[in-house]
């Protein structure tokens, strides 16, 4: 009875009806979409941040750390047997990292040299093709690096570095591949060079910053049986500050939510207040015939649960397809907007919504409830309506 | 004669101001069953208000109104919806049809919150839409319809689930001559039938002319209460 009762009111009221429950419809998909390009963020970041930079964790020099570049000259040291067994049976790959300054087209640039073993599997990077003899030292760079010094695939430059006995020294490079990185940490003022020819430069033979651990492997399985100069920092450990980054992307992302579903739910509760003043006489007519106050207040709330169903009916109609094209083919970033600039890894030029199914339904069943409330609060009132009161057209 | 309604040293007050305004005073009347009675007199003479009292829309303030045995005061507002839903009809001025249905609907709709299953439901709207005269409308929205048919769907929609207590408040003042006649013959005849207790709110002479029991109400105290034996019904 309610439902029948309700849908005549609701399609009743006419275009009325259908504006809202369009307005309603788009707040709905943009919602969706908007959360769906933030997923995509966050899990392209962190998935770019292990394939590239963390992997499963970092063994690594206790004095290190990266927000200090003065302090690399210090915090190295040679592998012990341990280490270099677990290098051995590809479960970690070992990373020295030191400051330089690089000379592209006679200027200068404060990079960070890595050295890495070509042949590493543990990060997806392409140094394999740091094995091509090129008769100096190949390096490769990332995309932005190679913008911001105009180095390309082939170029010579000069690098110099303070040895371990503080002497400056210096050599030429070349140029072996430059790579396409999600993750600009690993790219920006970064050069990335064969462990060994690394090692050979500061005559610091085995030894590493930090030993770059596979996903499988559980780095706390050696702890305590290395040098007290090595500590574990664990995947969780890494990702902290991206953590906190994704965080504040969030609370971005819940004022947007706001904003797109406070549009929708004005029109509704504006809907809502409007009927209940304008069928007052309505309210009375129900209450004569035996409706009681509950029975009117649910009327008034399922009528506005309407608006949602309705709403998620049409969104469905049109928003699917719109979702599902954005998610295949993304959409490109405007020009010369770089995701850098805001500080959030793993998006490059096109960025992909990723929409799944749990977020979906979530929002879903949260934004109902939302526009349910909002249709309730109103119709609140009907019970302080007294029936003779209503069929005048007052409210008590 | 049973008595349906009961009504004992009733007053009503409203409260205007800091103040209170006696819409009834030391109201005394019983009605019994298959009564066809009218409240009468100007208006602001608390017509209305006594009606909407029986109808359980509203309290008295002192004094005892008993409804088919209920004292109306200790009624719940769930007690009291159930009464009017299985005893009391309502027939208004404005008629006060449910805009989106139509007159089948509308008929039906008491029905509906009384629970009957869909076969008696329609039986019972098509028993009292012929009735009424309205077979050939059952699909039409009270817009399509003129005022005396209106009407006619409220007394059926009134008058459909066999109520004890019928209450009508000026019924025809809407209404012309001729439809105000065939209205009132219609609630003569369904009176006579079903043996429901009609009670009218009025100050219609035409109304006045088919009451059996006219209650004068001046400024809120019944004046007279006769019998009137010379009428259309």
């Amino acid at each position: 009875m309610m439902l029948k009762l309700a849908l005549k009111n609701f399609f009743g009221a006419g275009l009325r009806t259908w504006l809202n429950i369009l307005v309603l419809s788009i707040a709905f998909v943009a919602i969706i979409w908007l959360q769906g390009i933030f997923v995509s963020f966050s899990s392209r970041a962190f998935d770019a941040m292990i394939a590239e930079e963390i992997g499963g964790g970092y063994i690594q020099h206790k004095e290190y750390d990266p927000y200090d570049p003065t302090s690399l000259e210090e915090t190295f040291a040679p592998l012990c047997e341990i280490l270099l067994d677990i290098q051995n049976r590809e479960k970690a790959t070992a990373m020295l990292i030191y400051p330089a300054i690089a000379y592209p087209a006679g200027r200068m640039h404060n990079v960070t040299l890595r050295g890495i073993k070509p042949e590493q599997t543990i990060l997806e990077l392409p140094t394999e093709k740091m094995a091509a003899d090129l008769g100096v030292v190949p390096v490769m760079i990332g995309s932005r690096m190679s913008r911001s010094t105009s180095l390309s695939e082939g170029d010579r430059f000069m690098i110099r570095w303070r040895d371990r006995r503080g002497a400056l020294d210096a050599k030429e490079f070349e140029v072996a591949a430059v790579m396409s990185l999600e993750n600009q940490s690993v790219d920006s003022g970064q050069i990335w060079m064969p462990l060994s020819d690394l090692q050979k430069m500061l005559q610091t033979d085995n030894a590493a910053t930090i030993m770059v651990l596979s996903t499988e492997f559980d780095g706390q399985s050696v702890m305590g049986r290395i040098a007290d100069d090595w500590i574990l920092k664990t995947q969780y450990d890494l990702t902290e500050d991206l953590r906190s980054l994704i965080a504040m992307a969030d609370i971005e992302y819940y004022v947007f939510y706001i904003i797109f579903l406070l549009l929708a739910l004005i029109s509704i509760f504006d809907t809502q207040i409007l009927a209940l003043f304008r069928r007052r006489k309505e309210m009375g007519t129900l209450m004569s015939l035996g409706m009681t106050r509950h029975q009117l207040i649910g009327l008034f709330t399922f009528e506005g649960g309407l608006y949602a169903l309705f709403a998620l009916l049409l969104g469905a109609v049109y928003g699917t397809p719109i979702l599902i094209w954005t998610a295949r083919n993304g959409f490109p970033l405007p020009e010369g907007m770089d995701m850098d600039s805001f500080g959030i890894p793993g998006i490059t030029d096109t960025i992909y919504p990723d929409y799944r199914f749990s977020s979906i339904f979530s929002t879903i069943i949260l934004s109902v409830i939302i526009v349910v409330i909002v249709s309730y609060l109103p119709a609140r009132r009907i019970a302080r309506l007294k029936p003779t009161d209503a069929l005048r057209g007052k409210w008590s | 004669m049973q008595n349906v309604i009961e009504i004992r040293n009733m007053t009503k007050h409203y409260p205007v101001g800091t103040g209170k305004f006696t819409a009834l005073e030391d109201i005394n009347l019983q009605f019994g069953k298959g009564e066809f009675a009218g409240l009468v007199g100007p208006s602001g003479s608390g017509k209305t208000t006594l009606l909407n009292i029986v109808g359980t829309l509203d309290n008295q303030s002192e004094g005892e109104v008993a409804v088919l045995g209920n004292d109306i005061r200790i009624l719940s507002s769930r007690q009291a919806a159930d009464m009017r839903s299985e005893h009391i009809g309502f027939i208004f001025q404005t008629y006060n049809l449910l805009p989106h249905y139509t007159v089948f609907e509308n008929v039906e709709f008491p029905l509906i919150l009384l629970k009957y299953p869909a076969k008696k439901r329609s039986d019972l709207v098509m028993e009292v839409l012929e009735m009424v005269g309205l077979t050939d409308k059952v699909k039409s929205k009270p817009a399509k319809l003129s005022g005396g048919q209106c009407q006619r769907v409220a007394i059926a929609r009134a008058m459909v689930k066999k109520p004890a207590i019928l209450l009508a408040d000026e019924p025809t003042a809407n209404l012309d001559v001729d439809n105000s006649h065939n209205i009132l013959q219609l609630m003569v005849k369904m009176n006579k039938e079903m043996n429901t207790s009609f009670i009218f709110s009025t100050h219609d002479e035409k109304v006045i002319r088919y009451l059996r029991r006219k209650i004068n109400l001046l400024d809120g105290k019944v004046a007279s209460d006769t019998e009137q034996l010379n009428n259309d019904a």
